[in-house]
Order: structure tokens, then sequence, then C-alpha cells
């Protein structure tokens, strides 16, 4: 079994197709995480000014200032310290950046003028208590990789589409009338796309995590989201959670996409005799919910919300809420992504071994 | 052992053509050639026989039993060489007949001592040696791969549909004295247009035409009971609707 396992491996990673989205989807990430990187700005309002590596330093030194939990005090602290000095010519202060911290007290403490706008931390934030510092690193490599997977998606689909759709091309014969092909290399094709789609997607996490980790360090992430600059206040999850969990939520999603995406990958892949073919419908399957029309509000979209693409696009996802036990909603969705890999990789199972070869 | 099929036929197109139309055999051990023109239905009975594909009606059976009850136990005894050898172009041809042995069920010391022992057998050993990928084999060296894949694990029904397309006359010499070897043990059925082929090697012919069985026989009594000098005549005068006319003998 082992070794057809390591065969049906050597078949996936062998195509140019599979090196080459697999490649892509990698420069993608090194290239979102530098371009977010080398685009960071900040000032401290003050005299310092700056982009990319100077601009997160200044961030982080503004954040250390105010770092730890969120109370009145410190927001009244904050909004002398950040007062402005000269005229705002009409533009609404929410739409003002000087740096991560000021655009995060902005967007939820300041009226038109600028000034207090009466809110309270609890009044903005509820009961919870919120630890703030600075978020902005991992906030935008967690973006990035948003953007990474649904390409990483797209890739696992290329890859495993040959599993069976390759086969109708003639070695069928043989895998059919073979003593263990319609069972044990059913099985080990199975095997191995599974651990292709996770090694896969080990390998992009390791690569975006690992890239943040080097540029932003482990700063920030102890602290809460939801103290997070404007991009990041509307649509954005409303959940007290820490970044790490924001994280630990956001690698469990890929994992799980990883499966769900790998069982409809290898269901066209049986299904469709073209590999082009079978590419088209898994591709068209998977970006399927961005076409449904269901409104945010609706009960549908807690369903429509557990679908492989919202695996990896998780904010919706994560915004969803929470179940019992500080179990945010999202988990349900690992379940899911658990039986999509199970279903579609048994179905295709079924439909390549029970094929009549004409 | 024997292997037999029983009003078997096998239709296409909602019915509108029969490929396999009655078809009664019964094959034992030896070297059987099934001849006939091309759609004559030669690999459509073939795949029957492989059970890729399910008969319209009729049934095949091994020792009395349904080869579709019979499930691994059949496939076991299974080589099969497809009209369309079809391989892994990045592959070597010792890793593949390496995972054509995995398949078979093969440990992994018998695969690689039957896939050395294979390579030099169909006169690939060199291309092995040399790690040299199938897809830059020529046409008859991947004919031949495909002969040694059907031989892995030592079956005991080998069904070749066309297998000397491609192959020189050096390569069909080989392959016949291979045959010869084979037809001790196991039943071949050896699937062609190119009667020379199995002039030469199959003792017992089986004669199809729009998929029926129009005769079969031993080669030298089918001759004789017609009067003809070579297979050649045997097969136009049974092959071509009623070729007795146009065809002289003798
Ligand atoms: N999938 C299919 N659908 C419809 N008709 C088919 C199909 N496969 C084969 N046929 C028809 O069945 C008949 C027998 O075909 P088959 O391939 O068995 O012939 P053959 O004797 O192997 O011919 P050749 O010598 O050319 O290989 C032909 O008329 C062919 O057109
Ligand atoms: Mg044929």
């Amino acid at each position: 079994m082992l070794k057809l396992v390591e065969f049906e491996l050597k078949k996936i990673f062998a195509r140019r197709s599979a090196q080459l989205a697999l490649a892509a989807v990698l420069l993608l990430s090194v290239l979102l995480g530098v371009s977010g990187y080398l685009n960071m700005y900040a000032f401290d309002g003050k005299s310092q000014e700056g982009r990319g590596g100077e601009a997160v330093r200044i961030d982080k030194e503004v954040a250390a200032h105010y770092a730890g939990w969120l109370t009145d005090e410190k927001v009244q602290q904050m909004l002398a310290d950040m007062q402005l000095q000269g005229d705002l010519h009409g533009l609404n202060p929410v739409y003002l950046y000087h740096n991560a911290i000021q655009s995060a007290l902005f967007v939820r403490f300041v009226d038109l003028d600028a000034g207090w706008n009466g809110q309270t931390v609890a009044g903005v934030f509820g009961a919870e208590p919120i630890k703030i510092g600075y978020i902005l690193g991992w906030l935008t490599s967690s973006q990035n990789l948003v953007k990474a997977l649904v390409a990483l998606a797209l890739a696992i689909i290329i890859m495993l589409v040959p599993v069976f759709a390759g086969e109708y091309e003639g070695v069928n014969n043989l895998i059919l009338t073979s003593r263990r092909g319609p069972q044990a290399g059913c099985l080990a094709k199975i095997i191995a796309a599974l651990l292709a789609a996770v090694g896969v997607t080990l390998l992009t996490l390791a690569v975006n995590l690992g890239l943040a980790l080097a540029l932003y360090g482990t700063e920030g992430l102890d602290c809460s989201i939801l103290f997070a600059p404007a991009e990041f206040s509307e649509n954005y999850i409303p959940c007290n959670i820490s970044c790490a969990q924001l994280l630990a939520y956001q690698i469990l999603l890929a994992l799980g996409s990883a499966g769900s995406v790998g069982g409809l990958g290898l269901l066209f892949s049986a299904l469709c005799r073209s590999q082009l073919a079978a590419f088209g419908a898994a591709v068209a399957v998977y970006l399927l919910p961005v076409v449904l029309p269901v409104a945010e509000s609706s009960a549908l979209f807690r369903l429509v919300v557990l679908l492989p693409l919202y695996q990896a696009q998780f904010v919706a996802l994560m915004s969803v809420g929470q179940l019992s036990g500080g179990l945010l909603y999202a988990a349900l969705a690992m379940p899911v992504a658990l039986a999509s890999f199970v279903a579609g990789a048994m179905l295709a199972w079924r439909i390549f071994v029970n094929q009549q070869v004409c | 052992m024997e292997l037999q099929t029983i009003d078997l036929y096998k239709e296409y197109a909602g019915g509108r053509k029969m490929a396999v139309n009655g078809v009664n055999l019964r094959l034992h051990k030896g070297v059987y050639g099934l001849l006939g023109a091309n759609g004559a239905g030669k690999s459509t009975l073939m795949r029957l026989l492989t059970n890729l594909l399910r008969p319209s009606r009729g049934q095949i059976l091994l020792d009395g039993q349904n080869i579709k009850g019979l499930g691994a136990d059949y496939r076991r005894l299974l080589g099969y060489l497809p009209q369309n050898f079809a391989y892994y172009p990045d592959f070597t041809a010792r890793e593949f007949l390496l995972y054509v042995a995995a398949l078979k069920g093969l440990n992994a010391a018998a695969a690689q001592k039957q896939a050395g022992q294979l390579l030099a057998a169909v006169g690939l050993s060199e291309q092995a040696r040399r790690r040299q990928r199938i897809k830059s084999f020529s046409g008859g060296m991947k004919q031949r791969l495909g002969i040694a894949q059907a031989l892995l694990g030592n079956p005991q029904i080998l069904l070749f549909d066309e297998p000397t397309a491609g192959l020189d006359p050096t390569e069909r010499v080989r392959f016949r004295q291979l045959l010869k070897v084979l037809a001790a043990d196991c039943i071949v059925l050896l699937s062609t247009h190119i009667i020379s082929d199995v002039a030469l090697s199959a003792p017992e012919i089986i004669l199809l035409e729009n998929g029926r069985v129009v005769r079969s026989g031993r080669q030298a009594e089918l001759m004789t009971e017609i009067g003809a000098a070579n297979l050649e005549q045997v097969y136009l005068y049974y092959c071509q609707g009623g070729a007795s006319d146009n065809v002289k003998i003798g």
C-alpha cells in the first residue's frame, strides 16, 4: 500500500502543471508578504515618518506606548496625545491615517471634528477586556494569506484533477484489470491526494507565516483583533479573539479547505473524462458561492458560509459568531470539510471503478 | 482451467451496433489467434473478457463460475495488453513495471526481480539501465513495455490486443518465442489482423466477423477443410462475406 501511495504522489508532483501551480502560489505569497511590508506607512504625529520597515518600527513604538488593556483613561490619554494640529478641510477624521493605533482610535472614538465622540470602551466593545498592541503586521499577513489560500485551492484542483481523469487516457485499463487496482490502487490515489493537498497547504502556511514572523516578529500575537486600524474595522471579524487565535483558526480552516477542495477535485477528476473539463467544473463549483444571491443577514448564509471557498476566504465565516464555550461558528467548517473530502473521494472511487472502458 | 463465453453480446449506440454478437467460445491452455477485420469486434471481446466492459447479454465463466462474481480472484489471473497501451510519460520503464507490479500485489522483492527479468525478455534492459523515460521510447519500445507489464505476476490468462503492432521483425520473432513458453501454462488470446503473426504462433484460430465467430478450430484442420495453402486463404474464405466466390483456393 505504501508503495502505491508513493507512486501516486510521484504522479501528482511529477506533472509540470502541478509544479507550476505550486510555484505560483508560493511566489504570490512572497510577493504579497513583501509588498504588504514595503507599503506600510506610519507617522507618529510629531517628527517621525516612514515606509516599510521604518513604518513598522514607528507603529510598534507608538503601540508600545499604550500596550496593555484598553481603558477609558487610556482612550482619553490617546485622544490628548493625538490631537490634530491643523484643519481637516472637511475630511472625515475616520479616514485620516497616521499610524495603526491612531487609526484604530479615530475609527471608534472621535466625532467629525476629531474630538471625543463620547463613546466608552464598554460601549464600543462590550464588557470583555480588550488587549491592545501592534497588530497591523499580523492582520495584514492574515489578509495576504487569504489570497494565497484561494490561489492554493485552485492549485490543489490543478494538482488533483489528473488523479483519476489522467487515467482515462488509458492506464485505467491496467488499473482496473489488476488484482489490487480497483481497491488498494484507488485507495492509494485518495490517500496520496489528501497528503498532497495537506502537504502543499502546510508549505504555503509555513511560507506565509514564516515570512510574517520574520517581518513583524511575535509582537501583537496576544492582542485582540478588535482594536485595529480602519481597514480592519468595517466588514471584519467582530469577535474579541487574539491575533494568535485568529491565525489558529485560519490554519485550521486552511487545512479544512485542503480537504474539501481535495474532495471536490477528486470528484470531478473521476466524473469528467477530460482533465480540462474536470478543472473547469471543479473551479466553477468552488467559486459558485460568489454569485449566490444570499445576503449575510439571511439564515441561509450560515450554511453557504460553510462551503469550501469560505474556508480560505475566512473572514465571512469567522464573522458568523460564536457557538457555545467560546468556540466560533467557524469550527463547524471542519467536520463539513472532512465530510466533503470523504464524500468526494468515495463518489470518485465508485465512479472510477464502475466505469465501462469502451 | 477453462474460460468460456456463453451467448455473449455487446451492443453500442442503443442496440443499433452489435460489436459482439452471440459469441460462444471455450478456451483452454494454449495460444488462440483472434483474427478479424477492423471493427470485427476483437477489442470489444477482449474487454469483455477482462471485465472492463459489461456484456449486454450472456456470461463469461471461468471453470464454471461467472467472472463478475470472482472479482480479485479473477483479476489475479489476468495479464492484459490493451490495443492502445497507455503509460506515464515521465516514468522509466522499470518504474512503470514496479507500479503495475504493486497494482498486481507483488511484494517488493518479487516486483524487482520480475521487472528485471521482463525488461530483459523484451529487450529493454539497456533503456532501463540508462533510466530513460518512457516518453523518449520509440513506438515499438513502448509496445514491448506493454507486453512486459502484461506478463508481471505470472498471469494464467493472457489477453494481448494487437501485441505486435509496431514491432520490427526481430522483435516479432522474440515475441513468438515468448508465446511458445507461455503456451504451456496459460490461456493466451492474441488479437490481430496481421495473419502472419498468428500463423506462426497460434495453433488455435478464432475468426471473427461483424461480432460473430464465423469459424474456429485448429489452424491445420481449418486449412485442410477447405484445401487452403495458408491461413490467409482461410481468413479470406470465411471473413470476406462469402469470399469463396472471388477467391481462388488451392
Ligand atoms: N464505444 C463505442 N461506441 C460505439 N461503437 C463502438 C464503441 N467501441 C467500438 N464500437 C464499434 O464496435 C465495433 C467493434 O469495435 P472493436 O474496437 O471491437 O473492433 P476491432 O475488431 O478491435 O477493430 P480493430 O482491428 O480496428 O482494432 C466497431 O464497429 C466499432 O465501431
Ligand atoms: Mg481492436
